[in-house]
């Protein structure tokens, strides 16, 4: 079994009259990419603040390699993070303030300018290590903010919104990178953006109101071993008789173009889709396309809209 | 800890000799310097001619020269008292015999205060404001920040001070008969030395200040704020003494102001004793700084 490296307990904040998040309990495994997702004032900030020792909880404890998380310079070197609106020193080079930081994490001056030029190749902006921060575009000082977490070896990566604003091609060349990293590291990604989320992610969790409404690895947020949904031709509905008896337990809806199965999560899901397709293939419907479980799009709108609805209710 | 301050200080140095204000800011200080201590020079000048011209009318033909040192020294004793405001023989010898370091000191001491509140206002504020300061708390305590940007801050305002009163002393000895460079050195040595904990307690209060209203405008309002309130609280030494608030008197020494007279003096508990109270001031406000910036979130 994994380790834990990042594990919150009981965590609260609250901002005067507003509880921005509340008891939240958290772990975070070794080697994990893990997702924070929610909507807007769902409190995912403020808990990566929490986390990367930028905020004080107003109760609880955060702890991240077992040191809590305000204490994160003592982990210098092996927790890093991608703020989102924190600016980039305009005055200075962009090697001179990642030598900086490089020495700031214990390393020598050629070591860190070493660090530097490699964390530079990574993101791709070797030809702009001179170039002052002020005379960067949007994309690159992006860029440049991830480079400056990729400094050294770190254990846990903490990054909020690493894609925003940047160009497909970019974007592709971040994730690809944040993909790399891991198991070697344990990142924490805080987006808004749920596909390149579900891309990249191993494990989520999916905060509303401040509250943790659902948590888990991918899999288990998107239900993939428990849901299916087969893609017909748009014009095409099946009929859900034959699907049912075929499924025995389980849950059969048809719409057109689509049929939506639902069954229990100890059923192996190959023969769940073998028992379907043998039935469907007596149809008269033409099959495009089987995808295991739902998008996170949909599970994280069932989680919040569900949440909304109890709070409501 | 020490070695994340002094990274922390050697970097501040490289951004700070970046920036254009703090550029700006040295230029107009140095160049008041030198201006302020030319008309100085050329009136002490004037001056010197003035005597050397009547002694010559008045002994005429005895064959000797005159001895301007011997003559310009009670003046120039008076000078100095002038600018320390007490009587010339509480004035330190160094300040009494080199006739430009004085005014300089004098000068020093009042727009130093300027200087430091406003080329470091934004020392932590700008950081702030702009977050920036969130990728260095993952590396470094947030007391090595402040205490290595106060270290640059300290080492470029002594910087800036070696230059103003090196530019000066070229000024004196290529103007001034009387002046003699090597019986300056040790005033000019003297008075720099002053001039470190006067300008540390002024640099830490702007800290301070940098440090607890987060945004530049406001902290260079709130640095002069208190600049201000505790030049007011130094006024309170001219509460009369049969008033019934005479008790109040005393608290002007919670004012730095009050303690710039003892830089002046000749004994050594004057000027120990003030420089102890800057250093004392210093500590406080950098105490409070790393106190609001511990507590905050950024």
């Amino acid at each position: 079994m994994s380790a834990t490296v990042i594990r919150t307990e009981k965590l609260h904040k609250r901002y005067g009259a507003t509880v921005a998040v509340q008891s939240l309990n958290l772990c975070v495994e070794q080697g994990a990419l893990f997702g924070l997702l929610g909507p807007n004032g769902a409190g995912k900030t403020t808990t990566f603040g929490m986390l990367c020792g930028w905020l004080s909880p107003t109760a609880g404890v955060a702890t991240v390699l077992d040191t809590p998380a305000r204490q994160n310079y003592r982990l210098a070197g092996r927790v890093a993070a991608m703020p989102q609106d924190a600016a980039f020193p305009r005055q200075v080079s962009v090697a001179a303030m990642l030598t900086h930081w490089g020495r700031l994490s214990g390393k020598s001056p050629l070591a860190a300018a070493k660090d530097t030029a490699r964390v530079l190749e990574a993101v791709g902006l070797i030809e702009i290590a001179n170039a002052r921060g002020g005379e960067l575009s949007h994309g690159m000082l992006k860029r440049v903010a991830l480079a400056q977490a990729l400094l050294g070896t770190p254990e846990v990566i903490f990054l909020d919104e690493p894609t925003a604003g940047l160009d497909p091609s970019a974007s592709r060349q971040v994730k690809d990178l944040v993909k790399s990293l891991t198991p070697r590291a344990t990142v924490v990604i805080s987006s808004h953006n749920l596909s390149e989320l579900q891309e990249i992610c191993t494990h989520g969790a999916i905060l509303d109101h401040g509250r943790l409404v659902r948590s888990g690895s991918l899999a288990e947020l998107t239900r993939q071993s428990a849901e299916l949904t087969i893609e017909l031709r748009p014009q095409d509905v099946a009929r859900p008789e034959p699907l049912q008896q075929a499924l025995k337990d389980g849950r059969i809806t048809c719409v057109a173009g689509q049929i939506h199965v639902s069954f229990a999560s100890d059923r192996d899901p190959a023969e769940v889709i073998r028992c379907l397709l043998e039935q469907l293939l007596k149809e008269p419907v033409g099959i495009l396309g089987i995808r295991r479980g739902q998008s996170l799009e949909t599970a994280f709108l069932e989680a919040t809209t569900s949440e909304l609805g109890t709070k409501r209710g | 800890m020490l070695a994340h301050i002094l990274e922390i200080t050697r970097h501040e140095l490289v951004v700070a000799a970046r920036t254009r204000r703090a550029i700006v800011v040295t230029a107009m200080y140095l160049g008041s310097a030198v201006l302020g201590g030319l008309a100085f020079v050329l009136a002490v000048r004037f001056i010197e001619h003035e005597v050397l011209a009547r002694l010559s009318t008045q002994a005429p033909g005895d064959g000797t020269t005159p001895d301007l040192a011997l003559l310009s020294e009670p003046a120039y004793q008076k000078l100095a008292a002038f600018f320390a405001g007490v009587e010339p023989t509480q004035v330190a010898e160094a300040f009494r015999t080199a006739v430009i370091v004085p005014f300089f000191l004098w000068g020093s001491l009042i727009f130093l205060p300027f200087l430091i509140v406003f080329s470091c206002f934004d020392v932590m504020a700008g950081d702030l404001q702009s977050r920036a300061i969130l990728y260095t708390t993952l590396r470094a305590r947030r007391v090595e920040i402040l205490l290595g940007k106060l270290l640059a801050q300290l080492a470029l305002f002594l910087g800036v001070s070696v230059l103003g009163a090196a530019a000066l002393t070229l000024i004196a000895t290529l103007a001034l008969q009387s002046f003699n460079l090597v019986a300056a050195l040790p005033a000019l040595a003297r008075m720099l030395l002053l001039l470190a904990p006067y300008g540390l307690a002024y640099l830490a209060l702007t800290i301070f200040a940098s440090t607890w209203a987060r945004q530049p405008f406001s902290a260079l309002l709130l640095a002069i704020g208190i600049m201000v309130a505790l030049r007011v609280v130094s006024w309170l030494d001219a509460i009369p003494a049969e008033s019934s608030l005479a008790l109040l008197k005393y608290a002007k020494w919670l004012s730095p102001s009050s303690y710039q007279q003892g830089l002046w003096l000749d004994d050594i508990w004057g000027p120990l004793s003030s420089s102890l109270a800057y250093t004392l001031f210093a500590a406080v406000f950098v105490g409070l700084a790393a106190l609001s910036l511990k507590g905050r979130d950024l």
